[in-house]
């Protein structure tokens, strides 16, 4: 991929954190169910406002036994309870039908906008929505390539940047101040958050 | 892809109620994201207007007042356009009106001269200038004599109509067409898709007794011809050029335009072709390494084996799915065309146009096509160049097929439609949605037989079909619910939370810098010996490594808040470290931390930061993890030219080094800089004492009070190590308290003052006990390191 740093023809900075699950399918070898959160440095090669050359993303991952019905409806109501704990109990979530490669369905999942709380502002593009997830159904796909087998098993994945999600709840205006590390900056955290 | 509202009307009924901020909306919640949605002409107040009379302004030399005629009353506006004439029909913008870019029009004096409006042009009222002719991009525009004074000049035009700018996404090649719109419309408001009007008369000797298509490559799957004969070019109607500039696409002749409108209306791009130009023939051919071809653009190309080529038999005239070339162009004089409609191999065409130029064209083969669409396209291109072009299409088709025509069936079952999403859908309703958008779907009882229409390109599982439920049924409405599993706690290890909570405790800052950094830092820091793991292509200078310590990253957050203001750095960061040895790579879990000027406890105590401030650090942490006793600050083995030559220790755990703690050289900084760095991976791993009980003794303990002078190379640590040693059993633990150099000391000499305590869990110790053993203390330093008593 263009955006991504080599070291060598082998080794390169991950653009994202799906590795770890892909990892964690093919290491569990008695192929059991899953249920996993992972977080981590990613790297691209960008570098502005709203990009950052490094990040940090948080990834979920559930696959179960299809007797337990997990569903697209789990991975919404999952979803629902990160986001309103992160940002608040009045946040409201739409589901956008998308596009990815590794879940079918896929979702992009955008939550009311923080500053507007919904009305419609320059932030929001005058939507009332910021998308801050990507998620969907683990592809049949997928299971296989990992040793799954789709007619016995089923999951949902998700993925969120963590530096965005932050400037989202406290309203940090650019992105190069995560990584500043000003004393000044650092101190405004430096307390308890409910 | 940019939707017009009067272009996709023309294949679906849409009510005008729908406002096109909710159709784009209702296009989102299917999975279709936008960029805007406004109208074509996004202006207020416009009005058709005569002007009257125009004289030269008295003040200017380049401002005219002039009497416009709007129907109801005459208006004085002053205009600085230069092609402003008495006689003309004008759009004029009324006191009100608000234009593009929230540009109000307001009652204004110009010059001393009063202005009741503004006479406009094209750009002005939001029309690109790329889609205008050069009088429009340089002056208002002048309408026809028969435009109607005091009517709205956008219905006049043809340019009331509204647009989306749509952001799709990757899969959904088939909405880069209006009838593919139209589809997803239908589906979205269940409304029918009407038949494309493909009609038109043919006539004349069939084609392929004059024609002749040679395909020599496996990568074109698909490709007809068909020839129209004694076209006339000239302007398009206002329909076409209007629904171009609506979709973004530039006008620019009859037959021109009508290629690129059926490329919009159907998603398949076609190619014109001169035909007179043309020896009877097209060929589709792999490019030889080296061949040149000189395209529309007049630049020569040089192609290679993975470029698919168009020829006429002999030489090469365009670049498949990319450009054509220039010398088989339609121009002005061409009379007799030859489309060309195919589908060409899309990775090949992404890599060939990748190279060249990305366009609309390649952009749809590269997504894929539907080949009945292919052929719907030809059909409909001879159609509109026989309707608006005066041509006479020619009977017959030159005709390669080798695509697959097939729909694809595919069955799902009801189950497990409500099993993926998590929902009870009635059979009934599951087959609804696949009528709405235009499937077939038969009933078997369990399960849903599908035929899905080859131009949905983007189906080809069961899961795409519950994917499709889920869309046309509506996420929102399925109720979200908590998956009920068994979960266990975490594999992640807790320790390394345990050692950021007692960081911060302490009261310092945690910061997360940048892994990558300037490979002139890598080395720094550090006498290990690794090879450090750089970027095969950085995009600066100042991150093409990957760190091996996290000092070089806390120097740098110190010195940014040196620059900013803030004297008082105290941070830390746990991280991880890369190197590599030999072909071996590894990366390290390292705690670091930084201290500079005043230091506020935990309890808001301020003090300055010293070294000892800073080993008080690494001790709090080292006996917090259980190594208390089994630690101790070493003299390095080598000197690390960063680090302070006597205020640098590094830590043995175990007898092993795990860490060092110093002052940072005076060459690397003139500010008092302390920092401490832990191999965390390699400490954690170390045994630690369990956690038990020792008695406590009920007797007071005795402390005395010592100053020695040592030459200035001795450190604290090892002094207390002697005293330690030569302590025995009463012996309770020694503190530094000073440390002085110079005057009145010899320059090559330092006191050391430390505060010892003794105590028996029997007894109270007598004096006499204390200072025998003080004596035993004293004896070993004077022998162990020269230390001499001070007084
Ligand atoms: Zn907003």
């Amino acid at each position: 991929m263009q955006d991504s740093f080599y070291i060598t023809d082998k080794y390169l900075l991950r653009t994202q954190t799906s590795s770890v699950q892909a990892r964690t399918m093919v290491a569990n070898e008695e192929k059991s169910p899953i249920r996993i959160i992972t977080l981590g440095k990613t790297y691209r090669r960008e570098d502005d406002a709203t990009h950052s050359h490094q990040f940090n993303q948080i990834e979920g991952l559930v696959i179960d036994r299809k007797e337990t019905k997990i569903s697209l409806a789990d991975l919404k109501g999952t979803l629902e309870v990160f986001m309103k704990k992160m940002l608040g109990e009045k946040t409201e979530l739409r589901f956008r039908p998308s596009y990815f490669p590794f879940t079918e369905p896929s979702y992009e999942v955008d939550v009311t906008c923080f500053k507007c709380g919904g009305k419609g502002c320059s932030l929001c593009k005058q939507t009332g929505w910021i998308e801050v997830l990507g998620s969907g159904m683990v592809h049949p796909n997928v299971l296989r390539m990992n040793g799954y087998d789709p007619d016995k098993y089923a999951g949902f994945a998700f993925g969120t940047g963590i530096d965005r999600l932050a400037m989202f709840k406290y309203g940090i205006t650019d992105m190069r101040y995560l990584y500043a590390n000003d004393i000044k900056f650092l101190s405004q955290f430096d307390r308890m958050d409910k | 892809m940019i939707l017009s509202r009067n272009f996709v009307k023309d294949y679906i009924d849409l009510d005008d109620e729908l406002s096109i901020k909710q159709i784009a909306e209702d296009m989102t919640r299917v999975g279709n994201e936008y960029d805007e949605a406004r109208a074509l002409v996004n202006s207020t107040n416009l009005i058709i207007g005569k002007v009257l009379e125009c004289e030269m302004h008295p003040d200017s030399d380049n401002l005219h007042v002039c009497k416009v005629d709007v129907g109801n009353e005459v208006l004085q506006i002053v205009c600085g356009a230069p092609n402003v004439a008495k006689g003309e029909k004008v759009i004029v913008a009324l006191p009100g009106a608000v234009l593009p870019g929230d540009f109000k029009i307001q009652k204004s004096v110009k010059r001393g001269v009063e202005s009741n409006g503004m006479i406009c042009a094209l750009y002005e009222i939001g029309i690109d200038k790329k889609f205008l002719s050069e009088e429009d991009k340089n002056g208002i525009h002048v309408l026809s004599d028969d435009a109607p004074v005091g009517k709205d000049p956008i219905e006049y035009m043809k340019l009331n109509d509204e647009i989306i700018d749509f952001d799709l996404t990757a899969n959904r090649g088939d909405l880069l067409s209006i009838l593919g719109m139209a589809y997803e419309l239908g589906a979205i408001y269940d409304k029918k898709v009407k038949e494309v009007d493909l009609s038109h008369r043919e006539s004349g000797e069939d084609l392929n007794k004059s024609f002749e298509l040679k395909i020599n490559t496996p990568n074109c799957s698909l490709f007809l011809a068909r020839k129209v004969e004694n076209v006339e070019i000239k302007e398009s109607p206002d329909f076409i050029k209007n629904r171009l500039i609506a979709c973004g696409v530039r006008p620019i002749n009859n037959v021109v335009d009508i290629s690129n409108y059926v490329m919009l209306e159907l998603g398949q791009p076609l190619h014109f072709y001169d035909a007179d130009r043309l020896n009877g023939c097209l060929e589709v051919r792999q490019a030889q390494s080296g061949e040149k071809l000189t395209t529309l653009d007049e630049q020569e190309r040089i192609l290679d084996e993975n470029d698919l080529v168009i020829s006429d038999g002999n030489k090469g005239i365009g670049l498949a799915g990319v450009m054509g070339g220039l010398s088989t162009e339609v121009e002005e004089t061409t009379k007799n065309v030859i489309i060309e409609a195919a589908i060409f191999d899309s990775v090949m065409v992404r890599k060939t146009s990748k190279k060249i130029l990305r366009s609309e064209a390649s952009n749809r083969f590269e997504k894929g096509l539907d080949p009945n669409r292919t052929y719907m396209a030809i059909e409909r291109a001879c159609k509109l160049l026989a309707e608006y072009a005066g041509g006479t299409v020619v009977t017959g088709m030159c005709e390669y097929n080798q695509a697959d025509m097939k729909d694809r069936e595919i069955e799902v079952s009801y189950e497990q439609i409500n099993a993926l999403l998590g929902t009870e859908i009635p059979k009934e309703e599951v087959l609804n949605v696949y009528r709405k958008l235009g499937f077939t779907a038969k009933d078997s009882g369990t399960t849903a037989d599908v035929i899905v229409p080859r131009r949905r390109l983007d189906i080809s599982i069961p899961e795409d079909l519950i994917e499709e439920v889920s869309r046309i049924y509506g996420v929102d409405n399925i109720e979200g619910k908590l998956p009920v599993v068994p979960m266990k706690r975490g594999s992640r290890n807790n320790t390394l939370r345990e050692i950021r909570r007692k960081m911060v405790n302490l009261g310092l800052n945690e910061t997360l810098t940048y892994v990558l950094i300037n490979d002139k830092e890598v080395h720094k820091y550090t006498a290990d010996s690794f090879e450090e793991l750089r970027l095969s292509d950085p995009m600066t200078e100042e991150r093409s490594v990957l760190r091996y310590s996290l000092i070089p990253s806390l120097v740098k957050t110190y010195e940014y808040n040196k620059a900013h203001y803030n004297k008082d750095v105290s941070i830390f960061e746990i991280g991880k470290g890369f190197w590599k040895k030999g072909e071996e790579y590894g990366e390290n879990n390292k705690l670091c931390a930084l201290m500079t000027g005043n230091y506020l406890d935990s309890l808001g105590k301020d003090q300055k930061v010293d070294f000892y401030v800073m080993k008080g650090v690494a001790e709090e942490i080292l006996d917090y993890l259980g190594y208390g006793g089994r630690y101790s600050f070493v003299k390095p083995k080598q000197d690390i030219c960063e680090f302070h030559p006597y205020q640098t220790a590094e830590i043995s755990v175990n007898a092993d080094i795990c860490g060092i703690v110093g002052k940072l050289h005076p060459n690397e900084t003139k500010d008092d800089v302390y920092v401490l760095e832990i191999n965390l991976d390699k400490l954690l791993e170390k045994k630690t004492g369990k956690m038990t009980f020792k008695e406590i003794s009920k007797f007071p303990s005795v402390n005395k009070d010592l100053a020695v002078v040592v030459d200035k190379f001795v450190t604290s640590a090892e002094l207390q190590s002697e005293i330690k040693r030569a302590g025995g059993k009463l012996f309770l633990g020694s503190k530094v308290f000073d440390v002085y150099q110079g005057a009145p000391l010899p320059p090559n000499k330092k006191s050391i003052a430390v505060s010892l305590s003794f105590g028996a869990n029997d007894r109270t110790l007598t004096d006499e006990e204390v200072n025998t053993v003080l004596n035993q203390i004293i004896e070993r330093l004077e022998k162990g390191v020269k230390a001499e008593l001070r007084k």
